[in-house]
């Protein structure tokens, strides 16, 4: 082997190993991300109403990418900021050497990293459910790459190292938005939802492709350039040889500062390029929340949580980067100054982003409420309540981001490392802080109080860097302080109730809960009962045993009044129907009778108040059936279907007195009534449409329309379809149910195959919906848990029977009559009481 | 002027500070006269950086007091630090800012007049105003450093080694800029390694070896007090007997048949005693310089007496 | 008038001053009259402490040499030059001691040192600038 050569191999491998042991601090910090995301994964599904959560396997993965951001940071930012470049260039090799070793070196680590996380995934799997899916694998790597090659591009040529991240992930993951944006745009017919589906994953391919090999070349180039010929449009070239001319020009005018504007003047311009990044990440969050809503609350809350983590590391950033805030402290700046200036800065761009955040909001809740609102009178005031209480919660979760950020970003030396590493473990901590509230029970604005350790923390390292250079021993105060002013706070939260026990009956607190569940359509009883979530919370109210035995006594009497109310509002004929209250009554009454057999007293009495409780509600949901002012066929459907349940199981019907019995029976099995019902209901329907009295808002998410739930297997991607296409559909639907209505109905098979047949879409349901104005779908279960929230643990009562259900209904027995009492033998015919 | 007012500049006493595994300064009294430059000599490690660091406030002494300008810097560093001008060695300074904007931005915390008397020193250093720091060379950092520390005409100036590593012209503008100082009344404490600068602008001269202070007196007495004395022998095993107090023999070496020793307060009666002596041949003095001394003091044999 | 200060020569700084500026006066580079500068400016040209300048300023206003004069500073006074002389002759006297007692030490008989003295008297003649003749000499 020629000499030569293997000298160049040598150079080689030593400049690959040199690279990689620069890469060490990242390397180390991989599996502390790790830890920080295993942790993130559980606590983000806490966060109240968020529904999707994180899957495991992105766990594993996102390590990867923080791999590759901070290799990116450490193999060219920090050169260029340590000004190493003019040494690395001085050495005896090709410069393009240098280069492609950089990036073999980033390829390398990315491969060991995700090969590592693969591993850990499988190793752990007893503990945290993880699915193998090797494409999964193989894309996140080339995302990697991706970011590796884009990385190293951006940063052999911008200065700033938090722009320059900035930018790599607009450019990771933008095309991904862009594509979408664009198939949205084209392809705005959802039926051509499959289609557009492929088409939008070959553009994002091809964006990705074609960026990946522009920035390989950019590589090539600007990585070579900054080696070689420093060219004086070179950032780098040093300029302190150029030779000085004395300037006749005078110097301007300046007004001369405060120290406190000067701080804050002096931050600002220092984190200038910072701080529009992170205004930037802010406004697209803000952009995320005016689209989407509190729908993608997680991905909304999450980049918003980027932008707080990044301006918390930014906070003190400046200053322990090669110890700038010994110039301050030089010069007699009082630290006080210095520490409530860049708070100052850093905390206004979040209270903006709050403020913002609350216009956005506001603004598009305006647009949703509607004055005639017949669903839910209580619905307006109280979304209102609860987005103000959701916004609220963001913002102290932000908020202690950025305290536990700022916090530990000052321990940082190079921002390099901090802006990758701080945010994942910053985010996680707030998580779980969080979380652990929720466990404990104590009302999580209370997570606060848990930022102003942090907070300490900074304002001691602060002065400790410039007025008493404790070094070792302030450290260790700092996290003393820190940790233990943590630690008594929680200690003293969690012991609190410890001191208190509270005993209730466990039945009783399980109807507690199980009425607290309902809480929504029955605000008396289940909302007074929230706080039963923990011991902590009650035990604020100090409530003692007798207190406690009391409490139960108390409920079970609330729950009869209840009853006895309901059935007074019954009594009278002429009482309209408050939707809210017959919907949540009907409820009550369904829990109610559920838990009556077994509650401990008389038998007598038990059976009595069981008849009572059926009675009323067959009673009820009589009256939804025939009411021709609210056409809700959905509700007496479910609440009929709830009534032959109990009827089929044989040891609540004993209970079941005979008339009681045989009207039911009578009642259930009439379909010809049943249908005339859920027509009328569709005229009415039809007779509103026509009025135009038409709106449209948002439920829990899914697309409402009229009253209307519109899932999102009939019509595509629901999220992203607009109004109008709602409009469109639904208008269309109703066009096929009244044309059918018109004509005499033969049996429900023929129906549904006729509007199938209008619609082109085979094995669609359709039926008389919620409020009577819609239809069911043939998965049922695709609807009915956004429908009816209070059913999702319990299991639909007529989900699988629900098509058939009449059916059933006809094969219940009358029974003979043995008491005294005459009763009327009814007809098949229905009997309107 | 030299003013022995009541109040010195700087007053120490008894300071001790001692950081965990190591004495950094010992039993150190020193005080430093209104008016006047004191150099701080040592090598390095002596505990000139950390005495520093105990009078700007930036460290705490485990024992003994300190008072800068009648004020406590334990209690009121920031104080100290206002109304000080103080250069460290490797000054931090915002890379980013232009020479006028950082005048400009450390003008904010000193009171009016501070822009105008940066920009006419920085003009008389002939440093481009409108260059970022970043891009300036060594010794035009260290001009903008001393602009900074000097505008805004602190009654004391501190400065530690503040031109090593400069070329001579720009240490001789340093000078130049201090002696501008002195000559309007201010206090001068100079830490420097540069001994022959010192000879020639040091009043006062303290002497820093293994943080205790070797040796404190005016530059004058030094010279006066210290001689070089150079004995010819007739015969290289002769052995000489000790000096008597006062004189002290602070450093004494041996080359063939000539011995030399670097002595203080010799008197002109030991001289002749000297010349008088067994085996002695020739005895010639001659002046000591400053390095001379601090080489002596440090590599000294004997152990000296401090003397205030 | 150009001052040069060695720091190191064994002679205080203060003391080479006064010399120098006591030798001027006797050369007659320093005219009776003539300003000085102030012992700012001197600080900044030669680079040695204003206060050893004002203590050699003292000094020689002590010895009469230099006057203090309102508004203007200090200004060589007009009855120095004679005790600049008498000054310049003792200490030339003190080397030429020196020399001679160096001879002596060395073994040279006083005959040999006074042939030695004359012999370079005369080679020296008239090659040695002097003081010019045209300064007047000094009445009073």
């Amino acid at each position: 082997m020629n000499p030569q050569t293997s000298k160049l191999r040598l150079m080689r491998w030593r400049l690959l190993g040199k690279e990689l042991r620069q890469l060490f601090p990242i390397f180390a910090a991989a599996p502390v991300a790790l830890i920080a995301f295993l942790f993130l994964v559980p606590t983000i599904g806490e966060f109240p109403n968020i529904r999707s959560g994180l899957p495991w396997e992105l766990a594993f993965q996102l390590p990867g990418v923080v791999f590759s951001l901070g290799a990116v940071g450490l193999l060219v930012c920090q050169e260029k900021e340590q000004r190493s470049l003019q040494w690395l260039a001085a050495l005896p090799i090709p410069p393009l050497e240098i280069v492609w070793g950089k990036l073999l070196a980033g390829i390398v680590g990315v491969a060991l990293v995700l090969m590592t996380s693969l591993l850990a995934s499988l190793l752990l799997q007893p503990l945290f459910p993880v699915q193998l899916d090797l494409a999964q694998w193989l894309l996140c790597l080339a995302i990697n790459l991706y970011i590796l090659v884009v990385g190293l591009a951006i940063g052999w040529r911008m200065e700033s190292t938090m722009g320059a991240m900035f930018l790599i992930l607009v450019l990771a993951f933008v095309p991904a938005g862009l594509a979408q944006g664009i198939d949205y745009v084209v392809f705005p017919e959802p039926n051509l939802a499959n289609q557009s589906g492929f088409y939008t994953k070959v553009l994002v391919g091809i964006f990705y492709v074609t960026l990946g090999i522009v920035a390989f070349f950019l590589v090539w180039l600007w990585g070579r350039r900054s080696l070689t010929a420093m060219s004086t449009k070179n950032p780098d070239f040093d300029r302190s040889w150029l030779p000085y001319r004395v300037s006749s020009s005078l110097p301007k005018q300046r007004h001369l500062m405060s120290p406190a504007a000067g701080l804050i003047w002096q931050m600002v311009r220092q984190n200038a390029w910072s701080l529009m990044v992170i205004s930037l990440i802010f406004a697209i969050s803000l952009g995320q929340l005016a689209i989407y809503q509190l729908e993608y609350s997680t991905q909304i809350a999450m980049i918003a949580a980027l932008a707080t983590s990044w301006l918390g590391v930014m906070t003190f950033g400046g200053d322990s980067h090669k110890h700038q805030v010994r110039f301050l402290a030089d010069r007699g700046v009082s630290p006080a100054t210095v520490w409530w200036t860049r708070q100052l800065v850093s905390i206004s761009m979040l209270s903006l982003f709050a403020l913002s955040a609350l216009a956005v909001a506001l603004m598009e809740l305006n647009k949703q409420i509607e004055p005639q609102m017949t669903l839910h009178p209580n619905r307006g005031p109280l979304t209102f309540v609860n987005l103000l209480f959701l916004l609220l919660l963001m913002l102290m979760f932000l908020f202690s981001v950025y305290a536990f950020s700022q916090w530990l970003g000052q321990y940082f030396q190079s921002v390099i490392l901090a802006i990758v590493i701080v945010p994942p473990v910053a985010i996680s901590a707030a998580m779980f802080a969080i979380t652990l509230f929720r466990w404990l029970g104590i009302d999580i604005l209370f997570v606060g109080m848990l930022t102003i350790f942090p907070m300490v923390g900074t304002w001691l390292a602060t002065r400790t860097w410039m007025d008493r250079r404790l070094g070792f021993r302030s450290a260790v105060a700092q996290l003393s302080v820190t940790f233990g002013g943590i630690a008594i706070v929680l200690g003293s939260l969690i012991a609190w109730p410890l001191m208190v026990p509270l005993d209730i009956n466990p039945t009783i607190k399980a109807e507690m809960q199980e009425f607290q569940q309902s809480r929504d359509f029955h605000p008396r009883i289940g909302s007074s009962y929230r706080p039963l979530e923990s011991n902590f919370a009650v035990a604020r109210r100090q409530i003692i045993d007798e207190e406690s035995e009391r409490l139960a006594q108390d409920f079970r009497q609330n729950l009869l009044q209840e009853l006895s109310r309901i059935e007074a509002d019954l009594a009278f004929a002429d009482n309209a129907l408050d939707w809210s209250l017959y919907r949540s009554d009907g409820l009550f009454l369904e829990s109610l009778a559920e838990l009556v057999p077994g509650w401990d007293m008389d038998a007598t009495e038990r059976t009595d108040l069981f008849n009572r409780v059926l009675r009323a509600h067959f009673q009820l949901h009589r009256r939804i059936r025939q009411s021709d002012q609210i056409p809700d066929q959905d509700t007496a459907d479910l609440a009929e279907i709830w009534s032959l349940q109990q009827l089929m199981q044989p040891e609540r019907s004993q209970l079941v007195e005979d008339q009681l019995y045989n009207e039911m029976v009578s009642y259930l099995a009439d379909d010809l009534a049943r249908q005339e019902a859920r027509r009328r209901a569709l005229i009415m329907t039809r007779s509103e449409l026509e009025q135009q009295e038409i709106s449209i808002w948002q439920s829990n998410g899914q697309w409402v329309f009229a009253g209307l739930f519109i899932p999102p297997s009939v019509l595509g991607n629901s999220a992203a379809a607009r109004n109008r296409q709602h409009r469109q559909n639904a208008i269309q639907l109703l066009e096929d149910l009244w044309v059918l209505s018109g004509e005499s109905i033969r049996s429900q098979d023929e129906i549904l195959k006729r509007v199938a047949e209008n619609r082109e879409e085979l094995g669609a349901h359709y039926g008389i919906g919620r409020l009577g104005k819609y239809f069911r779908v043939n998965d049922v279960a695709a609807v009915t848990p956004s429908l009816f929230p209070i059913y999702q643990g319990r299991g639909l009562p007529g989900q699988q029977w629900r098509a058939g259900w009449e059916q059933q209904a006809k094969r219940l027995a009358k029974r003979p009559v043995v008491s005294e009492t005459p009763t009327v033998k009814s007809a098949s015919q229905g009997v309107q009481e | 002027m030299v003013e022995e007012s009541d109040n010195p500049a700087i007053q120490v006493s008894q300071l001790g500070v001692t950081f965990p595994g190591c004495v950094a300064l010992r039993n150190v009294d020193l005080q430093v006269p209104k008016g006047t430059v004191f150099a701080l000599l040592g090598e390095n490690g002596a505990g000139k950086t950390t005495l520093i660091r105990v009078l700007t406030g930036f460290t705490q002494p485990t024992s003994g007091q300190c008072n800068v300008l009648g004020l406590n810097p334990v209690r009121d560093a920031v104080q100290v630090r206002q109304r000080i001008g103080y250069v460290s060695d490797a000054p931090a300074m915002y890379d980013w800012m232009r020479v006028d904007e950082i005048g400009w931005f450390a003008a904010s915390f000193y009171p009016d007049g501070y822009l105008e008397r940066y920009r006419e020193l920085i003009a008389g250093y002939e440093v481009p105003s409108d260059r970022k720091i970043r891009h300036l060379s060594k010794g035009q950092r260290a001009k903008v450093a001393l602009g900074l520390a000097l505008a805004h005409d602190p009654e004391l100036l501190i400065l530690d080694e503040p031109t090593s590593g400069l070329d001579p012209l720009v240490r001789r503008e340093f000078l130049e800029s201090l002696l501008d100082r002195v000559a309007d009344g201010r206090t001068v404490l100079l830490s420097s390694h540069q001994i022959s600068e010192v000879e020639r602008v040091a009043d006062q001269v303290a002497i820093l070896h293994q943080g205790q202070v070797r040796l404190l007196d005016s530059l004058q007495n030094l010279r006066d007090s210290f001689v070089e004395l150079t004995i010819g022998l007739s015969d290289p095993l002769v052995s000489l007997p000790e000096l008597e107090a006062p004189a002290e023999v602070f450093r004494s070496q041996i080359n063939g048949r000539q011995q030399r020793m670097v002595v203080r307060d010799l008197s002109p009666q030991q001289l002749e005693e000297v010349k008088g002596w067994n085996g002695v041949e020739q005895v010639s003095t001659h002046a000591t310089s400053l390095e001379d001394i601090f080489t002596a003091c440090l590599r000294g044999k004997q152990t000296p007496k401090t003397s205030g | 008038m150009f001052f040069s200060i060695d720091p190191q020569n064994g002679v205080a700084i203060y003391e080479q001053l006064i010399r120098q500026v006591k030798f001027g006066v006797a050369e007659g580079t320093l005219r009776p009259g003539q300003l000085l500068p102030s012992a700012r400016v001197l600080s900044q040209q030669l680079a040695i402490n204003p206060n050893t300048i004002n203590r050699a300023f003292q000094q020689l206003q002590l010895d009469g040499v230099l006057e203090s004069i309102r508004g203007k500073g200090l200004a060589v006074g007009p009855r120095a030059l004679a005790s600049c002389r008498k000054a310049r002759q003792s200490l030339l006297e003190v080397r030429i001691r020196e020399v001679l007692s160096e001879a002596l030490h060395a073994g040279l008989a006083p005959d040999e040192v006074r042939q030695m003295v004359l012999k370079q008297l005369g080679e020296l003649k008239g090659k040695v600038p002097t003081v010019s003749s045209t300064v007047a000499e000094e009445t009073g």
